[in-house]
């Protein structure tokens, strides 16, 4: 019996494996309440190498963009050399601020806009696959953050929140396969289903053929279903089927958020009070 | 012992770089998967009890943070590891190139076992479309980084082995 193990040793203990996560598979098909403790921690450990790798990009980037890029200039500029560099330095420097500045002053308006109480957080990383569309935000449940919270920026709504930890909360993108938003098409009231698609884009889903869609009309939350505020824009329709014969037409719908330029972000956490009355 | 946390400390140093800045393009959603390069390093070099135990863990390290349901990652990364050391047995492997290649086709059959697995347990609605338009790039993508990783690896192990 223990030769036949030693034999097969490989398959053996692949194959017990391979049951063990199959177990996990159908354990968590449905959707836990509360990520393990395990799981926990696992975020609490990788978020600061995550953090440290995301500094420190943006720091070469920032040394890159202000200081050896005006070295190069002044090799070339030998006699104006030490005065160029200065100014294109500061200019460089003030030039990022306006950007910042710009960006956060949008953020800003939004969210005085915006009625509910709302959360900011950066982006921390996101999915290590290519397969699934999920990012980490800095702010988890000591921020008062929980699971099915809407995530937003100024140019729209980006997902909610699947998975929160003491300080980090996964969001899942409306990009992703597994996403589906209650919307409405804003000019004509259509409502649909918004999934994620793969290439970075959106399928609007059971819209009837009779229904009025245009390309270019804006796409927004419908409020069904409780977890996202009526009224968010989440993208515009890009591309329109009719062919066939089947009882919906075929939408296409590009998310109005660039997902490739994330940095900060809104969680839009309600009113506790009023929800708790 | 010693090993184990190192290839760990380094999974997630691994995990952190494909997380933060290891996506090229946001028009090709693509990025290498440096844990595939890992685990099949794994099952060249190491034992099946030792680097099947590794491989799990890796992949349920990649569950926690994938938007994926847990324990896919993990079940995929025992199967790699398992097809890696049936390619030991059949192949030689001892060198950079067939190394690569290696990668190379453990990163397609890990994408076409992923859609699987999703079809048994959820939808593949619109994964299909990723498998043939992204899935050779992010493979040829891994199989090019094969090499470096091989060598930190290999580096590592040396540095953690008992004198």
């Amino acid at each position: 019996m223990l030769s036949i193990f030693r034999r097969y040793r490989v398959i053996v203990i692949t194959a017990s494996f391979c049951m063990v996560a199959m177990l996990l598979i159908s354990l968590n098909i449905k959707e836990r309440k509360k990520p393990h403790l395990f799981e926990k921690i696992i975020f609490e450990v990788s978020s600061p190498f995550q953090k440290t790798i995301k500094s420190t990009v943006k720091a070469v980037k920032t040394l890159w963009g202000n200081y050896i890029f005006l070295v190069n200039l002044k090799k070339e500029n030998a006699a104006l050399s030490k005065t160029i560099s200065a100014l294109k330095e500061e200019n460089l420097r003030l030039r990022e601020a306006v950007i910042a500045n710009v960006r956060l002053r949008k953020l800003l308006l939004f969210k005085e806009a915006f009625r509910s109480p709302m959360v900011p957080a950066e982006v921390i990383s996101e999915d290590p696959s290519s397969w699934f569309k999920t990012i980490l935000l800095d702010k988890g449940s000591k921020d008062g953050i929980e699971k099915k919270m809407a995530v937003v920026t100024s140019e729209g709504m980006i997902g909610r929140v699947i998975e929160v930890s003491r300080s980090v909360s996964k969001v899942l993108l409306s990009t992703d396969h597994s996403s589906a938003i209650d919307v409405m098409v804003q000019r004509t009231r259509a409502k649909g289903i918004l999934e994620g698609r793969v290439n970075q884009t959106c399928q609007l889903k059971y819209v009837s053929r009779a229904d009025d869609v245009r390309m270019g009309d804006d796409v927004v939350s419908s409020g069904l279903g409780g977890i996202f505020p009526k009224g968010l824009l989440l993208g515009r329709v890009s591309k329109i089927k009719k062919e066939g014969s089947g009882l919906f037409q075929y939408i296409e719908v590009t998310p109005s958020v660039d997902f490739a330029k994330l940095e900060e972000v809104f969680i839009v956490i309600g009113d506790k009070s009023a929800s708790a009355k | 012992m010693r090993g184990v946390f190192g290839f760990l400390l380094l999974g997630i140093v691994f995990l952190s770089l494909q997380t933060t800045i290891l996506s090229f393009s946001p028009h090709i959603p693509v990025k290498p998967d440096l844990i595939i390069i890992m685990v099949a390093y794994l099952g060249i070099f190491q034992g099946p009890v030792r680097g099947i135990f590794l491989a799990a863990i890796l992949g349920y390290l990649t569950d926690t943070l994938s938007g994926g349901t847990t324990g896919l990652f993990t079940f995929l990364r025992i199967v790699t590891f398992f097809l890696t050391k049936l390619a030991c047995e059949n192949l030689y492997l001892k060198n950079a190139l067939s190394q690569t290649i290696l990668v190379i086709m453990l990163s397609i059959i890990d994408g076409i076992l992923l859609l699987s697995t999703l079809y048994v347990f959820s939808s593949v609605e619109n994964l299909w479309i990723f498998v043939v338009r992204f899935l050779p790039i992010q493979a040829i993508l891994t199989g090019i980084f094969s090499p470096l990783i091989f060598l930190i690896l290999n580096k590592t192990e040396l540095l953690l082995a008992p004198q």
